[in-house]
């Protein structure tokens, strides 16, 4: 990697400095040049970046790759712009390198011969190398998310004062980083959910001192990375969400029947902001209370595979949790078989597998729970949920216990096959599956697998 | 697909489409030649719960996951079994996105011209019209050219 972009910053010098010619005159001045240590050519740096500007770092469907220095030498931003398609055709190779990868494991792990076991070593050698080769093509795609966020001060000042409000936006974890394509989708999302922060969010000044708030309201953005996801935090210190007003307006609307009202909980309530056309303000304003809004933010983040939350407190103030993964198209997995079909859980849902007895099954409201470590949570019988003809009955259930957020469920699978690095591919447009499944990957074998969106079935 | 009829020559001047011929039990079917990516062999399909019930479900091909429909349900005709003249055709429905069509068998690949294809009538009876763009004639066989937008297009 680093010797790579040391042949690439000295080829794109097209203009040779003076300084510069005696090395850079011929190409084979060049070829010399990269056969240098790193050292010797790091020594030079400063002459070019001297001579020419660094280039912008945001460029529009341009990827900087920054290399830090790890010694003690002044930093120098020695960066190379590369187009994003060639960064997705890298992308993709690694890809399909890895479906290969996995297609020489399952041969090997049939074969039984002696030959077979210095054969399995090797492959665990090309698997320990697939695997940091993805990771340093991933890395070379990801961008700090200061890139998008860096706008918004702004955007809160100049909303401070069409709004006549007093705020303040407090940022931190600008440096967290983000695959480019996420990068280029969430500044929207992000931008409408200040916005709702800002409009409805925090209280006019009088409220505010008649509820003992300093004066001036607060938005915090808290960008940070957890485990394989990143999470960005939009809380503020504001009026928060009026669970009761939401449930006059979802009946009013008839978005829901007085019977479902009578079943749902605070949560079932809040999720109701993101359905399309849904908005509880009063009045129609510059900035929002359309309706149109926190739906398509759900879509678009959910489009990108992550997921968004809302907690709320009313007179304290509310939190959006956007949760977004940190790779799109590699993941670690659970292989599972329900019936005679295989099927993929991301393993970063997954908190344990647990054995299960028929006996420990308690019902409430005719639905199956089970009770793990002091909690009660749900059973989902999976080869229900995915139409499998069920195996015959067993006395000890396979759960895997899958958890996000605060939410957890226990998934009741026929076999577990084991932990697998699966590439993520599509389902397409024209597939209708109740957002059940978040796609499809191609096992060693070349057989198909559908990954199950867990988002969904929790 | 055995040989191309290409009559050029006296009938330049109109538009010449090419089309595949397929057989769904004695009827014929024809898909603009330009729509179609690939014609392969039946081959274990990935069932997808929930679907459609006229998708089958995914398969393979080179690294690449399609759904494949079976043209026989979304014609809401019966299912018969799978025989060695089955074949999926693959259509690239855009830049990214590929469908595969089960039919019963490919016979040839036929050049017709505007002259022999005219507008079929409507006739509210039969569902399947619905999806039927031209009729061709050709050879004095009638083949139903499929409108390939309104089977893969509709949302359900």
């Amino acid at each position: 990697m680093q010797n790579i972009s040391e042949i690439k910053s000295v080829e794109g010098e097209e203009l040779p400095t003076p300084e510069y010619t005696e090395e850079s005159k011929t190409p084979e001045a060049v070829v010399e040049n990269i056969e240098k240590p790193v050292q010797e050519v790091i020594k030079e740096e400063p002459v070019v970046a001297a001579k020419k500007p660094v280039a912008p770092t945001t460029g529009t469907g341009q990827t900087p790759a920054q290399h830090q220095q790890a010694s003690g030498k002044p930093v120098v931003n020695r960066s190379v712009r590369v187009d994003i398609e060639k960064l997705d055709v890298l992308m993709n190779l690694v890809s399909e390198l890895i479906t290969a990868k996995n297609g020489i494991v399952s041969v090997s792990e049939s074969e039984k011969s002696e030959a077979a076991q210095s054969i399995r070593e090797q492959v665990e050698y090309l698997e320990s190398i697939t695997t940091n080769l993805h990771e340093s093509v991933m890395k070379v795609r990801m961008v700090p998310i200061e890139s998008v966020v860096s706008r918004f001060p702004r955007m809160i000042r100049d909303l401070s004062k069409k709004l006549n409000k007093k705020m303040e936006l407090y940022m931190s974890g600008e440096e967290t980083e983000l695959d480019r394509t996420v990068i280029d989708e969430i500044g929207d999302p992000l931008m409408h959910i200040l916005r709702n922060s800002a409009d409805h969010g925090l209280e006019s000044a009088e409220i505010r001192k008649e509820r003992g708030k300093p004066e001036v309201g607060s938005i915090f953005l808290d960008a940070y990375q957890d485990g394989n996801n990143v999470v960005i935090e939009v809380r503020d210190d504001g009026n928060g969400i009026d669970i009761e007003k939401v449930k006059r307006k979802a009946l009013e609307k008839g978005t829901i029947t007085p019977e479902q009202a009578n079943n749902m909980d605070d949560k079932a309530f809040l999720d109701l902001l993101f359905r399309p056309s849904f908005s509880t303000s009063e009045k129609v304003t510059e900035v929002s209370g359309r309706g149109v809004g926190l739906d398509v933010v759900k879509t678009k983040i959910e489009g990108l595979g992550g997921d968004i939350e809302v907690k709320t407190e009313l007179t304290v103030g509310s939190t959006f949790v956007i949760r977004l993964p940190l790779t799109l198209a590699i993941i670690q997995a659970l292989m599972v078989i329900l019936g005679d079909e295989k099927y993929a859980i991301p393993l970063n849902t997954i908190q344990t597998i647990e054995d299960i007895s028929v006996g420990d099954i308690k019902y409430i409201r005719g639905k199956e729970v089970i009770s793990f470590r002091e909690n009660v949570i749900p059973l989902i019988r999976l080869s229900d949920v995915l139409d499998i003809e069920q195996r015959e009955k067993v006395e000890n259930l396979i759960v895997v216990i899958i958890q996000k957020g605060d939410k957890k469920a226990g998934l009741v699978v026929d076999e577990l096959i084991g932990q697998q690095e699966i590439v993520i591919k599509t389902l397409g447009k024209c597939l209708n599956n109740n957002k059940l499944l978040s796609g499809a990957t191609i096992l060693g074998d070349g057989e198909v697998a559908l990954i199950l969106d867990v988002n969904t079935l929790l | 697909m055995e040989q191309q009829k290409i009559e050029l020559g006296e009938k330049k001047a109109l538009d010449v489409k090419q089309f595949i011929v397929t057989k769904i039990g004695k009827e014929q079917y024809g898909i603009n030649i330009q729509y179609v990516n690939n014609i392969v062999r039946m081959q274990k399909i990935t069932r997808v719960p929930k679907a459609q019930y006229y998708y089958k479900g995914v398969i393979n091909l080179r690294g690449e996951i399609i759904p494949i429909m079976s043209l026989r349900l979304k014609f809401e005709l019966e299912e018969i079994e799978y025989t060695k003249d089955t074949r999926i055709i693959i259509i690239k429905t855009d830049k990214q996105n590929s469908v595969g069509i089960i039919v019963d068998a490919v016979s040839e690949v036929v050049t017709l011209d505007e002259e022999h294809m005219e507008k079929p009538t409507v006739d509210g009876s039969e569902s399947r019209m619905q999806y039927i763009a031209m009729l061709g004639k050709h050879e004095g066989t009638l083949i139903s050219i499929i409108n390939i937008g309104s089977i893969i297009s509709e949302i359900d």
